[in-house]
């Protein structure tokens, strides 16, 4: 049985005293195989991280089904973790004990949980910093810690969070790389969410576009690009068009041109 | 240093220049000087002794209620709803005013003295440790959350962690509470010695610089606790930059 993530006409809406319900997603539907890395963009306040927000079992939807593998998401969940956006980080516990979070609190034996923690830490490249402190870490190092801590639990889905937004753009970069890196070696699927398309397009092997709210699915692009994808691949024509594409959709998005509904042409590879 | 400096010359200045009554306010020198006398007779200690007994079981004990009670209080709304103002009125209230009807219910020995002392000491660390964990980061309680992290280890791992800063600034204000605790219930406790007491019985001769003594020891072991408890608060939580009170 593959362990497929399917999203099935998710809606949210929030009650508001005067105005009727607040429709912040709209029917949202998708599904990403087993292994795969989609990325979901779409302007501010789209609704994208609401949905990352559902299938993690924070945000109750008000409608629509959630799955993998077939069986359904009620809540939070197991197989699903989540790494948040930065300075999520305990701050009274070190790097090691961060990580160890999750194995504590789903009651796995301490031999285990260490075996798993210090693998951890060296997967993502933090070994000899176990004892430090969040606060003795730079930006990059304390994502590489929420995304240990993540991975610790061994979920079937990762969801990530604009983990990066907070980072300056070279450690952006190079956090990118570390993370083709390690999902290469661990091939979880992820749901990446971003407001920045090109690194929705560096990352991921598919991009999905939401549109402004009540947020839908608009677009639903394939990034062809091999892996491991590389600096080099930021600057081939092949990208570049890719991000273009995106991009001038996001900016239809952005100034209400398109009207709403129609399918953007030519990214619907 | 220089404060403390500056502050005994002033003191000396007024007390030679502008009081000129050592009845009403005595020299640094004589105080000092009946300071030595009072440990010379060993009588200093034996006060200090019983009456730091007084304070450190009562203050141990007020701060082991205060966070219970603040646990109590911060993890349920319910309970919250009920006891909040309680607390409130009980940590504006006069409690020292309750000690002869403590001297009653507990008698005039170790008990009733600990007691109004962990009293007046137990509502601040309470407030301190619910504002604590209120307080918490929403973002933490998330990841508590995505874990599968349950009500007990969310406290216990997340919300009392994060409040412990909270809790020690709640501790060093109820120590302060609790060293007038001390003077009040020494005083009306029916005492046979201690600090408090020494110092209502210097008043009463008009021996005016063994009652500075007294303050001052008392003062001291105050400054002594509050040091103490901005070093562990420093120790245990460098993450914070500033302390939160």
């Amino acid at each position: 049985m593959s362990m497929d993530l399917r999203v099935e006409d998710l809606s949210v809406a929030f009650p508001r005293s005067v105005a009727g319900p607040l429709t912040v997603l709209d029917r949202v539907a998708f599904e990403v195989q087993q292994g795969q890395f989609v990325a979901l963009v779409g302007p501010s306040g789209c609704g994208k991280t609401t949905v990352l927000r559902c299938v993690g079992g924070l945000q109750a939807p008000s409608g629509g089904r959630i799955a993998i593998g077939g069986r359904p998401l009620a809540g939070v969940d197991r197989r699903v973790a989540m790494v948040f956006q930065s300075d999520s980080l305990f701050p009274w516990r070190t790097v090691a004990a961060n990580v160890a979070f999750g194995l504590e609190v789903r009651r796995y034996p301490a031999q285990r949980a260490a075996a798993i923690v210090q693998d951890l830490i060296e997967l993502v490249g933090l070994a000899g910093f176990e004892r430090s402190y969040p606060h003795q870490l730079s930006g990059g190092m304390r994502q590489r810690v929420n995304l240990a801590r993540a991975l610790a639990v061994d979920p079937e889905v990762l969801l990530m969070d604009e983990p990066f937004s907070s980072l300056d753009m070279l450690t952006r970069e190079s956090m990118q790389l570390e993370l083709q890196r390690i999902w290469l070696r661990r091939k979880k699927t992820v749901l990446f969410v971003t407001h920045q398309i090109e690194e929705a397009v560096f990352l991921a092997d598919r991009v999905l576009l939401m549109s402004r709210r009540p947020g839908t699915l608009r677009a639903d692009v394939a990034v062809p690009h091999k892996r491991p994808r590389g600096t080099h691949d930021r600057h081939t024509p092949e990208f570049h068009a890719l991000v273009d594409g995106l991009a001038e959709s996001l900016g239809a998005e952005l100034t209400d041109q398109g009207p709403a509904g129609r399918p953007v042409p030519a990214l619907n590879a | 240093m220089i404060s403390g400096v500056v502050g005994i010359a002033m003191w000396q200045f007024a007390a030679v220049s502008v009081v000129r009554n050592p009845l009403f306010l005595p020299t640094p020198l004589a105080v000092l000087t009946s300071g030595i006398e009072a440990i010379r007779t060993g009588e200093l200690f034996t006060d200090i002794n019983i009456s730091l007994t007084y304070f450190a079981v009562g203050s141990a004990l007020g701060f082991v209620g205060g966070v219970l009670l603040g646990v109590l209080l911060g993890a349920s709304q319910k309970v919250a709803d009920y006891v909040d103002p309680w607390v409130s009125a009980a940590y504006t209230a006069p409690l020292v005013a309750l000690t002869p009807l403590l001297i009653i219910w507990f008698g005039i020995g170790l008990w009733s003295k600990t007691i109004i002392i962990a009293l007046l000491v137990i509502f601040p660390v309470t407030i301190g440790t619910v504002a604590g964990i209120r307080s918490t980061d929403r973002s933490l309680l998330e990841v508590a959350a995505s874990m599968g992290a349950g009500r007990l280890d969310t406290l216990r791992k997340v919300m009392v962690p994060w409040a412990l800063s909270f809790i020690l600034s709640g501790a060093r204000i109820g120590v302060g509470r609790g060293v007038i605790g001390i003077f009040v219930a020494e005083l009306f406790g029916g005492a046979s010695k201690g600090v408090g007491l020494m110092i209502t019985n210097a008043a009463s001769v008009f021996n005016t610089p063994l009652l500075f003594v007294g303050i001052i020891v008392l003062a001291l072991m105050g400054v002594a606790v509050t040091s103490a408890l901005r070093y562990l608060e420093r120790r245990m939580a460098p993450w914070r930059t500033q302390s939160v009170v």
